[in-house]
């Protein structure tokens, strides 16, 4: 069976690290970025399930989050 | 008995004192003989005191209607006179109308005189309600911002703490379920170290900030101060490789100052220089020493600071750097206000940033900012 992928974006790397560790205990694959621009390119090459991330960044996860958000309405 | 105001007791006065001495001229001027030419002569002419007094006193209508009294008052000697000398008495009335419209006419003036001054006290009681308002405005304005900056500045401070102290207890979990291999246990006690030394770091620079001391200044050379801190910063220099070039004049003469604030304030400038410069690259400090004042340039190699950033890099916490804390020049920009001098960022010329330290050569009066007592 396929594993649930998640994707974190955060620009803390111990903080980075720490969360890709204890998910892939929980048993998830984990893919990471530094940030915003990153995470939107990984987030359409990989297409995770889920996407946890940072808001305050250089460019910052609420950007982020307006791209899914609008990537989402097109998609349906 | 009821209390008379002072201006008023005082008016009373002065209105008693013209009637009094329109009676008394009037008085003796009927008393005095007709044919005493002399001392009528005289006493004609003292009529103006009454009219200038009253005109000063009291503005024009005073003095109109002491021109009426003493008119009605001397009626009976002018009658008199008419009948003795018709010129003494034409005299007489010609005189009384003269003085009269001089004291009228000072009356007028006095009266001018008055309302400009009226005028004047009602502007500085205007401007001095204007000005209390003003000061009390500032005041709560200053009060607000330094409750928001504080405000700010906590908000700031947790964030800053919060992220070292989630990575500590997911390591500190991970490694208490005792499930991951050996290469995550040891990711685990690096990410450990590295951010309780990143805490510890935080909280030095931001109680430096957040309570700063008071210069204490004392004669300083200048070129010790920046080769002290160059040796200071040699081992993270060597490190990147990075070379550090002084161009300070030994010769120059002392300067008033708190070295070891000084001293840290420019080794946040040259560890940002260090950090920015690419490796085998040089950074520069320059020392100029003016009769009044000293200039420090820290010059490097780096991609400088984009000209909207200016400001912002000497925020609290505003940082680029991964595990930077944001507070270096923020201090550094706080130690030079306290020693009446300024730190500025300007364009260099090879694209590399110069931050430029300008100081008293002798020491002005030590300020304390305001946010450091709120927090302190
Ligand atoms: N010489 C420089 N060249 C380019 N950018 C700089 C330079 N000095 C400072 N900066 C910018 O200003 C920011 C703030 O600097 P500051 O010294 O206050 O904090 P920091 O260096 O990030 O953290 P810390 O001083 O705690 O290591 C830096 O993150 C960087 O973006
Ligand atoms: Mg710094």
């Amino acid at each position: 069976m396929k594993r649930n992928h998640i994707l974190v974006v955060d620009d803390d790397s111990s903080l980075r690290r720490v969360m890709k560790m204890q998910l892939e205990e929980a048993g998830y694959a984990v893919s990471l970025a530094s940030d915003g621009e990153e995470g939107w390119k990984l987030l359409r090459s990989l297409d995770p399930h889920l996407v946890i991330t940072d808001l305050r960044m250089p460019t910052t996860g609420l950007q982020l989050l307006e791209r899914v958000s609008h990537e989402a309405c097109r998609r349906r | 008995m009821v209390a008379v105001p002072v201006s008023l007791r005082s008016q009373r006065a002065k209105a008693t004192s013209v009637v009094l001495l329109v009676f008394l001229l009037a008085g003796l001027t009927w008393l005095t003989p007709p044919r005493d030419e002399v001392l009528h002569n005289i006493l004609h002419h003292l009529n103006i005191l009454p009219f200038m007094l009253a005109g000063l006193f009291f503005g024009w209508r005073g003095a109109a209607r002491t021109l009426l009294l003493a008119a009605l008052l001397q009626t009976p000697s002018i009658y008199r006179h008419w009948h003795v000398d018709r010129l003494d008495a034409d005299d007489q009335l010609v005189e009384l109308s003269i003085f009269g419209a001089a004291g009228i006419i000072a009356g007028l003036l006095a009266d001018r005189e008055r309302m400009q001054r009226l005028q004047v006290e009602e502007t500085k009681a205007e401007l001095e309600h204007v000005y209390t308002e003003l000061r009390q405005n500032i005041e709560q304005m200053k009060k607000t911002e330094r409750l928001t900056a504080a405000g700010q500045l906590s908000a700031s401070l947790a964030h800053e703490i919060r992220n070292p102290l989630a990575s500590i207890s997911g390591a500190a979990g991970i490694l208490a379920r005792g499930q991951a291999s050996a290469e995550s246990r040891g990711e685990c006690l690096e990410i450990l170290t590295k951010e309780s030394q990143r805490l510890n770091n935080l909280l030095t620079n931001f109680l430096e900030f957040a309570r700063p001391r008071l210069p204490r200044p004392q004669p300083t050379d200048p070129a010790d101060l920046i080769y002290a801190v160059a040796a200071l910063a040699q081992h993270v220099a060597s490190a990147r490789h990075v070379a550090v070039r002084i161009e300070a004049d030994p010769r120059a003469p002392e300067m008033q100052c708190d070295p070891e604030q000084i001293k840290q304030l420019l080794l946040n400038l040259l560890l940002n220089a260090v950090q920015a410069t690419p490796e085998h690259g040089s950074v520069v400090v320059r020392c100029i020493t003016l009769p009044n004042a000293v200039t420090i340039e820290v010059l490097d190699e780096g991609m400088g600071v984009a000209v909207q950033d200016r400001e912002r890099i000497f925020e609290p916490f505003f940082t680029t750097k991964e595990t930077g804390t944001g507070l270096g020049l923020a201090i550094a920009a706080n130690i030079a206000e306290q020693h009446g001098g300024r730190l500025q960022c300007i364009e260099g010329d090879g694209g590399g940033a110069v931050f430029r330290l300008e100081l008293p050569r002798h020491t002005v009066a030590m300020r304390c900012r305001g946010t450091g007592q709120v927090l302190a």
